[in-house]
């Protein structure tokens, strides 16, 4: 875990300072963790709206209303979340040592099925949702837009949810 | 998981205390981060072999001093 460089001596000192209090122990990473999934949970939700609503003046105003909400939650819950793992997932792998490592490991191994399960459910549920009439099969291309961006938000912010989730209570500090 | 019959109890709490090393100058020592040492001590993470050799060769005892897979005794206890 040496930086290698001024870059990686920067990274290391951002995500060593110190956590707020509130999100410092698992009961305050796991909160962390529960907004992140309603953040992604709110995409999805954003994609359903638009594929049964679009193209409406409704359609527009509550994607951009519901990006807005995640863009900021999301952006604060990635920040606090990454702070309290000390970079488990962010950092580059030899700034990390062996059980950071491996920790970092069992994240996207859970991530990676929950991911598959995700893009299984999605498979089926689009198919289901499309019309039997090939003639008028349309979807919005805005729910289109969505869908993948909610997927590709999902498949990105999972590996730090599980790993704030299942991250121990840190030892207390003794100097 | 780390079960009871996999468990692997250590000293390296008590080495530490009785030779005056911070757990951030020993993680600095070994080159991991410190609160890796807080879970090593804990229990709830199981070094590499490596690691744990380094850690034996930073208290310069042998690796069977600091790590056993059954309890250490109490220290004044009569059975050694």
């Amino acid at each position: 875990m040496e930086p290698r460089n001024q870059r990686d001596v920067k990274m290391l000192a951002r995500i060593q300072r110190e956590v707020p209090a509130r999100y410092a122990d698992q009961r305050g990473r796991r909160r962390l963790v529960v907004t992140g999934a309603v953040a992604l949970g709110l995409l999805w939700v954003n994609t359903a709206v638009s594929w049964v609503l679009a193209p409406s003046t409704t359609a527009m105003v509550t994607c951009f209303v519901i990006l807005a909400v995640v863009t900021l939650a999301g952006a604060w819950a990635g920040s606090t979340l990454s702070l309290s793992t000390r970079g488990t997932v962010g950092l580059p792998a030899h700034l990390l040592d062996e059980r950071q490592a491996k920790e970092r490991l069992h994240g996207h191994a859970t991530a990676h099925r929950l991911t598959l399960l995700l893009l299984f459910v999605t498979y089926f549920v689009v198919m289901m949702a499309l019309p039997d009439d090939e003639q008028h099969a349309g979807i919005p291309s805005a729910a289109l837009v969505l869908l993948f961006a909610a997927l590709i938000a999902t498949v990105a912010a999972l590996p730090s949810l599980v790993v704030a989730w299942r991250m121990p209570d840190p030892p207390a500090d003794d100097d | 998981m780390t079960t009871e019959k996999e468990f692997v109890h250590n000293r390296i709490a008590v080495l530490r205390a009785e030779r005056g090393v911070s757990r951030r100058e020993l993680a600095e020592a070994l080159g991991v981060h410190y609160q890796t040492v807080g879970y090593l001590e804990r229990g709830e993470y199981r070094p590499s072999l490596h690691l744990a050799l380094r850690i034996a060769a930073y208290f310069e005892v042998p690796v069977e001093v600091v790590f056993s897979l059954t309890p250490f005794p109490r220290l004044g206890s009569t059975n050694t």
